[in-house]
Formats: C-alpha cells, sequence, structure tokens
C-alpha cells in the first residue's frame, strides 16, 4: 500500500505540485480581476440601456412576466422607462435587440441592436441611426411593417407603423421588425401593470 | 564517437522564427486564429501579442521544469501550464482591454489549442535552458505577430480602406468587402503563402540548385 | 423544436464551423487528400464533439458556475476534451475493432482541433441554455466539418490531375478552393428568416 502511493507520489509530484501552484496563480488573478470584469460588464449593459431610454441615470435589472427588463429610473428616482431584449433570426446569425419605452411602456423610446453577425456593409446597416430612429417615438401598441411595395399595407382595422427597410438588407431589417414585434405584444401589458403598480406604490 | 546533433543557439532561435521558421508561411501550424481575427489590424496585433505572451510564459516554466519531466506525463504538463497562461492572458484582456476582448471572442481561448505553442514546448523549452526558450518563444512569437500583422493590414486595408480604423485611402477607391469576409481570409493567407512559396523557389532556382 | 432544428442547421451550413468560424483549419487542410480519410476524420471529430460538448455543458452548468469556479473553465474544458479523447480511444478500441482501424489513428490529433475546444466554448458565448441546444450545436457542427472536409478532399483528389504553377501546390491551392467553398456557403445565409 505504501509502496503503491510512493510509486504514485514520484510520477506525480511534478503535476501535482504544478497544479497547486498554477491554481494559486489563477485565483489570485480571478480575486484582482472578477470585480473589475463585472463592473465593466454592467457599466456597458446600463450605458446601452440609458441610449435607448432617454433622461434615465440608472438601469437595473428585474423580472417581468419571467423576462428580464430594465428599469430606467432618472436622478429623483422615478422611473423613467423600460428597456427590454427582442431576439430574432437575422439573415447570416441571430439579432438581438434593446427595444426603449415610455414609464407606461406605450411608446418606443429608442432602439439599438446588440447582437448581429450580419453581412459588413449591407446587413450591418441596420445598425444605423437611418434605419433605428424610425421606431423611436412610435406607439407601442400597433405592430411596426415593412413600408413600401410588398410590405403589409394599412387599413382602418389594422393599423400598422411602417418602416422603411434597409435597402439590400430586407431580411436584416425584417428580422428586427419581427422581433421588435413580438418582444412588446408579449411584454407591453405587464410593463404597464408594473408602471401603474409602482406609481400606487410610491408616495 | 557518435556525434549528438546540436540544438541551435540563443541566437539562431531568436532570428529563425521571424522568416526562415515563420510559424504560419513556412511550418503552416497555429492557422485557426489567423483567419478568424485578421480582418482588422488592431485584432491581428493582439492576438499576435497575446499568442507571445503566452508562449513566452509557457516556455520559461517548460524549461524551468524541464529535468522533472517525465515523458509520459509532458503533454499534460504542457497543457496545464498553456491553458493556466491563456486563462490568465484572457482575464486581462477582458479586464483591460474590454472592447478588444469581446471582439477577439473565443479566439483567445482557443490559443490554448494553438499548434505552435505545444511545438516549441516541445521541440526547444523542455530540451534547452530558459534563456535560449526566451529567445525561442520571442523570435517564433515575434513571427506569428509579423504573419498576423501581415494578413490584417492587407485585409483592412483593402476591405474598409482604413488602418487601424483610420480611413487612409481616398474616398473614390473601392473597398473590396470580400477580404472582410471569410472568403478573404483565405484568399489573402493562400496568396501570401504562394508568394512566399515563389520567393522561396525563384532564390533557390538562382543559386543553382536543379532540385525542383 | 424549430428553434433546435435552425441550431442544428445554423452550426452545420449556415455558420459552418471550418468556413465561417475558421475551427478545424489544420485538418481541413492536412487530412484532406482523400475522401476515406477525410470521412474517417470528419466522423472522429463529430464524435467526440458531440461528447466533449455535452460533457462540458454539463461541468460548467453543474459544477463550475454554482461553485464560482468560471476561471477553471477552459482549464476544465481542455482536460475532459482529452480525456474524452482518450477515453473514446479506449473504448472503440476494445470494441470496435473495425472502426478502430478506419479512424483510430484520427483520434490523437482531435485533442488539438481548434474545432472541439472552439464548440465548447461557443456553446456559452452564443448563449445556449440547455442540455439539448448544447448536443445539437455540436454534432451539427461536427457534420458541418465533415461536410467541408469531404468536399476538400474530393476536390483535391481532382486536383491531382490538373497542372498546378509551382509556388501554388499544396497549401496556396487548398486556401483557395477554401475561399470559393465560404462564398459557396454563404448561400446558405437566409434560411430559416423570416
Amino acid at each position: 500500500m505504501f509502496a503503491v502511493l510512493k510509486t504514485f507520489v514520484r510520477q506525480t509530484w511534478l503535476v501535482l505540485g504544478l497544479a497547486c501552484g498554477l491554481s494559486a496563480a489563477l485565483a489570485a488573478v480571478d480575486a484582482a480581476l472578477r470585480d473589475r470584469i463585472a463592473d465593466q460588464a454592467r457599466h456597458r449593459l446600463e450605458q446601452t440601456v440609458l441610449q435607448v431610454v432617454p433622461g434615465g441615470t440608472t438601469a437595473l435589472a428585474v423580472t417581468v412576466a419571467e423576462q428580464t427588463v430594465y428599469r430606467v429610473e432618472d436622478a429623483a428616482g422615478d422611473l423613467s422607462g423600460w428597456a427590454v431584449v427582442a431576439e430574432g433570426r437575422g439573415f447570416q446569425d441571430r439579432i438581438r435587440v434593446l427595444v426603449g419605452l415610455s414609464a407606461d411602456g406605450r411608446t418606443v423610446t429608442g432602439l439599438t441592436i446588440l447582437d448581429s453577425s450580419e453581412t459588413p456593409g449591407l446587413g450591418d446597416r441596420i445598425q444605423q441611426p437611418a434605419f433605428r430612429d424610425q421606431f423611436t417615438g412610435q406607439p407601442s401598441d400597433r405592430p411596426f411593417a415593412r413600408a413600401g411595395s410588398g410590405g403589409a399595407t394599412a387599413s382602418a382595422t389594422h393599423p400598422v407603423t411602417g418602416i422603411h427597410a434597409v435597402t439590400g438588407a430586407t431580411i436584416s431589417s425584417l428580422a428586427v421588425i419581427n422581433a421588435v414585434n413580438e418582444q412588446l405584444s408579449r411584454i407591453r401589458d405587464d410593463l404597464s401593470r408594473h408602471a401603474i403598480s409602482s406609481e400606487k406604490t410610491s408616495p | 564517437m557518435s556525434t549528438v546533433p546540436q540544438l541551435p543557439g540563443a541566437g539562431e532561435r531568436l532570428t529563425q522564427g521571424w522568416f526562415a521558421e515563420n510559424a504560419i508561411f513556412v511550418q503552416l501550424i497555429g492557422m485557426c486564429p489567423t483567419l478568424a481575427v485578421t480582418s482588422t489590424l488592431p485584432a491581428a496585433v493582439t492576438m499576435g501579442l497575446a499568442t507571445t505572451l503566452v508562449l513566452l510564459a509557457s516556455n520559461i516554466v517548460t524549461s524551468l521544469l524541464r529535468h522533472h519531466l517525465q515523458p509520459h506525463l509532458r503533454i499534460l504538463v504542457y497543457t496545464l501550464t498553456i491553458a493556466t497562461f491563456v486563462t490568465i492572458v484572457d482575464r486581462l484582456l477582458a479586464a483591460f482591454l474590454p472592447g478588444m476582448s469581446r471582439q477577439l471572442g473565443p479566439y483567445v481561448p482557443l490559443i490554448i489549442v494553438n499548434c505552435l505553442i505545444i511545438s516549441r514546448a516541445e521541440a526547444c523549452a523542455s530540451r534547452q535552458s530558459v534563456l535560449i526558450a526566451i529567445a525561442d518563444a520571442l523570435g517564433q512569437g515575434g513571427g506569428f505577430l509579423l504573419a498576423l500583422s501581415s494578413l490584417g493590414l492587407v485585409r483592412e486595408l483593402l476591405g474598409f480602406g482604413s488602418l487601424w480604423g483610420v480611413r487612409c485611402v481616398p474616398d473614390e477607391w473601392p473597398t473590396f468587402l470580400i477580404f472582410g469576409l471569410p472568403a478573404g481570409a483565405f484568399l489573402t493567407l493562400g496568396t501570401l503563402v504562394a508568394v512566399l512559396n515563389a520567393w522561396k523557389l525563384s532564390r533557390s532556382a538562382s543559386r543553382g540548385d536543379n532540385h525542383v | 423544436m424549430f428553434d433546435l432544428l435552425f441550431i442544428g442547421l445554423s452550426a452545420a451550413f449556415i455558420n459552418n464551423f471550418v468556413l465561417t468560424y475558421f475551427l478545424g483549419i489544420c485538418p481541413f487542410l492536412g487530412v484532406s487528400r482523400k475522401i476515406d480519410g477525410a470521412l474517417g476524420m470528419g466522423a472522429a471529430v463529430t464524435f467526440v464533439m458531440t461528447v466533449a460538448g455535452g460533457a462540458t455543458y454539463l461541468l460548467h452548468q453543474y459544477v463550475l458556475i454554482p461553485l464560482g469556479l468560471e476561471i477553471l473553465q477552459y482549464i476544465a474544458f481542455i482536460f475532459v476534451i482529452a480525456g474524452t479523447v482518450q477515453f473514446v480511444e479506449l473504448y472503440v478500441r476494445r470494441f470496435y475493432e473495425p472502426l478502430h482501424a478506419a479512424f483510430g489513428v484520427y483520434l490523437p490529433m482531435i485533442t488539438t482541433n481548434c474545432a472541439v475546444l472552439g464548440a465548447c466554448l461557443l456553446i456559452w458565448s452564443r448563449g445556449y441554455t440547455t442540455l439539448a441546444e448544447a448536443l445539437v450545436f455540436s454534432f451539427c457542427g461536427g457534420l458541418g466539418f465533415l461536410t467541408a472536409i469531404v468536399i476538400m478532399a474530393g476536390l483535391r483528389e481532382e486536383m491531382v490531375f490538373a497542372d498546378i504553377p509551382q509556388p501554388l501546390r499544396g497549401v496556396p491551392v487548398s486556401l483557395f478552393i477554401a475561399a470559393i467553398l465560404a462564398m459557396a456557403f454563404t448561400g446558405f445565409a437566409g434560411i430559416g428568416a423570416r
């Protein structure tokens, strides 16, 4: 038994010792950098959220209807708006967008693209303000649709907000539009209820 | 009396890696990051420096332990060392260059399986002194950086018309989007390797070798 | 269900591991001279990738994250992969001798194949949250690798009869072919988009 142990140690002392030493180094690096990395990630997210909800100063992640949404408050602590993540299948890969909503959830205050792998120069022109700003100020209870030939036409019973797709990037643009529609229809009412209830509780 | 083949010394190790034994253009190893991160010059340079850093650390540690390496456990030791240093470099990048870390994405941890580092540990660091191992790391890493930078330079210039993010071609000149895409990466690397091959052939032809 | 299908399609063709993510280039250029060899390598990689993808997912999800040990992710993953390769090789050699004769020689090389570690890491960076998604992604990624390497092998078998200029022989012309393949595969983009 002791002989087996001796052989084992003679064979593996280097690996075990190295593992201990390297683990200690890793633990040190982790302890030193973990907070910094987490802060940066949080800061970056906050900056993005505040981009789509003007007038806010802080963003908090909360759970509404089993999803993570961001509650934006201004300097006085009042609710200035919400930001929700919408995701859809784009041309090359998934597209994730962040939609900013007003405090009552009724108006879109901004849109920004979080993740996209669309073709540079073509599909990724959805990131430009010319496309994104079309969503700003629009009501959130009316579905968005591609404006122009082939797009849905508005009618009295089914009003839509027309969004011009980026030339040469129809699929990418449609992906954003569909993603926004789906997410808004799913969460808008819950957000309004949340907004009203939090107004009631605050003095 | 048998002659033991002499291993190259520090000076030779330092210089061989840049051109004669360039990791990418001559040895043709470590090509995954080469193609993936070279669409812009800053990303290419950062990856080259990160790899050189890991190679340096790995070579130093391996060289310090070279007399104690068991033959059947040495790959384990190399892997452990390399994986640790790659984790450290990755965390450092995430902490101090978050934008670049996001751009490089999963290719920083893939330095672990970059054949270049393990092959240098096996070929040089496990056999020679720390000083020579450092020279080897700087030589090979420098060559790797050079190769990545040349690819990044060509791809960014032709694909986006800029260098390090600064637009530097006249507005009328076209940009060839394909160089920013995967196909362009293959094209650029293939062309550069072909040019190097052609140069080597013409050099050996002019020297009078008839082995082609 | 359709989400899983799309994940699989995306991993295999739309965002092919070799032609979009540049994973597994070394075997792609090195082992693709004959279709038999390419098939063997592709099959071995697919198998290892699927097993390793599932194993690393479980390890990260149920051990590393709960214990706050994410810093050990890369080390843990590479050792799981190395262990998987060893285990698969032993198992195949013991129980499936003909299979081992066919592609056993490629197995040791797979540990340093970027595609396997890349697949395991991409599962997390792409935000797949269930074991099913991880397995489908890994398996179909492997199939995509297999497709690319077999196509390349077929083309290179044909090229043996072509008169290629000396400087281009070997790696450069393979890279040019890969460029054309990459362009061809961009034709898959847009599948599944609504």
